[in-house]
């Protein structure tokens, strides 16, 4: 009979690990994969199994009948098989279509909250429910109570850790988010059957059996695996849920017809690489002006080139395309996520040319620190969690292996998301780069957008965009320049007293970002007038 | 939002001081803030180069700098129309758009040369469509805001008449 109830407890234990896990990548493709959703998703869980604790001990006190438990586990099982598809009907009630990036901060913190607690909180507080109740249900003898709950606790435990690595190397991949969630319905129903066996219901117990065994198979269903589309902004073409986040490919015909964009996390209306219909350049996105330095950069004829944030690959797309015709060229580009760079070779137009060799499953950081190449330019271009930079591809730790890695006179860039020049986040970026390159870091605010491009030079004076030899690039790139070369749209900066640079393992940096967005947000909902 | 050419207009067209010289040739190495610091002890009254003072704080992303330079301005000069209209757009940078269509508002009575009234009008009309945008969302966001508190309301009852029903029926 313990046996049973272990075996209850292991699979239960798995199949609430199985949510927790699952329960953000599923607000992700409405509300990203910010800290601030899986805080609300950890405490929500947390609080949720805690209510449940309480509230089982005292009916388990009433009743003690493992039938019952058995119920209460379909039950959870059942809620947790609708939270899988729940999630994008309450996220659609509680988000605006095509939400603004600098007033979604309030949607995503307080939404996520709200969704966690409507799809996720009741499943986890039946679960709860279990682990006392299987407790007094075992416990025949109060001199073995301390035996039997640490007995049943540990499986409990042991299942959780079986969860974990079942979904992270098992399950995520092969169902997707929705697949693995109702494959976890079916796991915790099915963990309902030993008691319905022991309690001589056998009838339920053939009912669960064939209610888990229809839930696991359901899960392979194409409709249950496929990835839903999210809240970012366009018409929908293909959506993906890769191993490390939500992706999706969307046509923004309002950013030029035909334009196609790779949205990842997005429950707004930004994005993380373009293509348009036709030509190479984006219409004067951040992109363009990479391109800028890029030729800037061709030293006797070479340039070799490390994009960190390939993503699905514009910059790679531009280069190869405008700098490739006047130099000897070669790209590392180096993506974390595989499924961004698939998308990007499926519907964004990456070619697969010799000149571009992709790294995959990399982080940014681990390939600055043990790359073997050098380079004349290496592009930082690094966000995560939707308009997060992490900190460890943004701290001095990061620029000094970066500055190993280039030549004597190369440049690196990165791409800073502001509002405006004196943004904090940039601030900080640039304090920070400025720290590790003496001879100071330029600075160019790039016209009509909240974008900043934040260059530095190893061992001399970076060079500003006046001192660009434009003559023979191409006209667009021409022009290009020429607005970078208004009066007050670049500027210089050196490393300060007081300025303080962002150092491997502080936690300031994430707060920043975050108090950044909160206060955009908060002054512009603020200052938005009565609806008539 | 088309600020750069407005702003660029506002660069005053004769510099034939010294001061001028040097702010050019601070731009021109990239020294914005240099060029900025020159300006600080320009006098107030002095339209054109408080409000190109103002406009490179704006560059600068300084928009809280910006907008007290535009009113030290208008507090030494009086209201007009460029100068409303300078400080309107710092503020649609800041995200303080009440201030900007109150600005451009009242940029749009001062104004008197045609052209610079047809641009402050088409300035308006984008910010009007801007704000009515966000109308919506606000509405939206104060939804949101609710049912946050609901739930987390919810929540804790929950948690707490629970614990506490629990303790006394032991």
């Amino acid at each position: 009979m313990l046996l049973a109830y272990w075996l209850t407890a292991f699979l239960c234990g798995a199949g609430v690990l199985v949510v927790e896990m699952m329960a953000p990548r599923a607000l992700a493709p409405w509300f990203g994969q910010a800290h601030f959703v899986w805080s609300n998703v950890i405490g929500l869980v947390l609080a949720g199994l805690a209510l449940g604790n309480m509230l089982g001990g005292r009916l388990a006190d009433r009743r003690r009948d493992p039938a019952l438990l058995g119920a209460l586990l379909c039950a959870g099982a059942l809620l947790v098989a609708l939270a899988a598809f729940l999630t994008g009907p309450v996220a659609r009630w509680l988000l605006p279509e095509a939400l603004p990036l600098e007033v979604a901060y309030p949607f995503l913190r307080r939404g996520s909250f709200v969704a966690t607690a409507v799809c996720f909180f009741p499943p986890v507080l039946l679960l709860g429910m279990v682990a006392p109740f299987l407790v007094r249900c075992a416990a025949t003898r109060i001199e073995e109570l301390g035996r039997t709950s640490g007995l049943l606790y540990g499986a409990a435990t042991l299942g959780s850790i079986a969860g974990s690595f079942a979904t992270e190397d098992l399950l995520y991949e092969a169902l997707g988010t929705r697949g693995t969630m109702v494959a976890a319905a079916g796991l915790i129903a099915l963990s309902s059957l030993p008691l319905f066996w022991s309690a001589r219901r056998r009838a339920a117990a053939g009912l669960v059996l064939l209610l888990g065994a229809t839930a696991t198979l359901a899960a392979h269903a194409r409709g249950v695996r496929a990835a839903p589309f999210g809240a970012a902004a366009g018409a929908p073409v293909v959506a993906i849920d890769s191993r490390y986040q939500h992706l999706e490919v969307r046509r923004r015909d309002d950013l030029g017809a035909g334009t196609l964009v790779l949205a990842i996390d997005e429950g707004h209306d930004s994005f993380q690489s373009l293509t348009p219909a036709t030509g190479e350049l984006t219409g004067g996105f951040y992109y363009d002006y990479v391109n800028l330095l890029a030729l800037d950069s061709i030293r006797d004829g070479r340039l070799r080139v490390a994009i960190l944030g390939l993503a699905a690959g514009t910059h790679a797309r531009q280069l190869l395309a405008l700098a490739g015709p006047r130099c000897d060229l070669s790209i590392d580009g180096v993506e974390i996520d595989p499924g961004a760079v698939a998308l990007g070779r499926s519907h964004l137009g990456l070619p697969d040319d010799p000149r571009l060799r992709v790294f995959t499953d990399l982080d940014a950081r681990t390939f600055a620190d043990h790359a073997r190449h050098e380079y004349e330019l290496i592009l930082v271009d690094c966000y995560a969690r939707q308009s997060f930079v992490p900190p460890h591809v943004a701290s001095v730790e990061f620029f000094a292996a970066l500055k190993r890695r280039l030549v004597p006179g190369g440049t690196v860039a990165l791409n800073a998301f502001g509002y405006g020049a004196s943004d904090p986040v940039t601030e900080a970026i640039v304090a920070t780069l400025a720290a590790v390159f003496p001879e100071g870091v330029v600075v160019a605010s790039l016209p009509r957008t909240a974008n900043q491009l934040v260059w530095a030079t190893r061992d001399e004076r970076a060079r500003g965009p006046d001192a660009f030899a434009t003559v023979e690039w191409p006209v667009a790139l021409q022009d290009l320049a020429a607005s970078l070369r208004a009066p007050g749209q670049w500027f210089r900066a050196t490393a300060a007293s007081g300025q303080r640079a962002l150092r491997d393992g502080d936690g300031w940096f994430d707060a920043l970002q975050q108090r950044r967005l909160a206060a955009r947000a908060t002054a512009m909902l603020a200052a938005a007038p009565e609806p008539p | 939002m088309n600020l750069r050419a407005t702003a660029t207009a506002q660069q005053p067209a004769d510099e034939p001081n010294a001061l001028a010289a040097a702010v050019d040739a601070a731009l021109a190495a990239g020294e914005l803030d240099a060029a900025i610091a020159k300006l600080g002890a320009v006098p107030a009254t002095d339209g054109d180069w408080m409000l190109y003072r103002a406009w490179l704080e704006r560059q600068r992303g300084l928009y809280a700098t910006s907008i007290a330079t535009v009113d030290a301005h208008l507090v030494a000069a009086g209201a007009s129309a460029p100068a409303l209209l300078q400080r309107g757009y710092s503020g649609w940078l800041a995200g303080d758009l009440a201030l900007a269509a109150a600005d451009l508002d009242r940029a749009a009575l001062q104004a008197t040369d045609s052209a610079l009234r047809a641009r402050i009008d088409g300035e308006r009309t984008a910010l009007a469509a801007h704000r009515r945008e966000l109308a919506g969302v606000a509405v939206d966001a104060q939804r949101v805001a609710m049912a946050g508190w609901i739930t987390l309301a919810a929540v804790a009852l929950a948690l707490g008449w629970t614990l506490v029903s629990t303790l006394r029926a032991r």
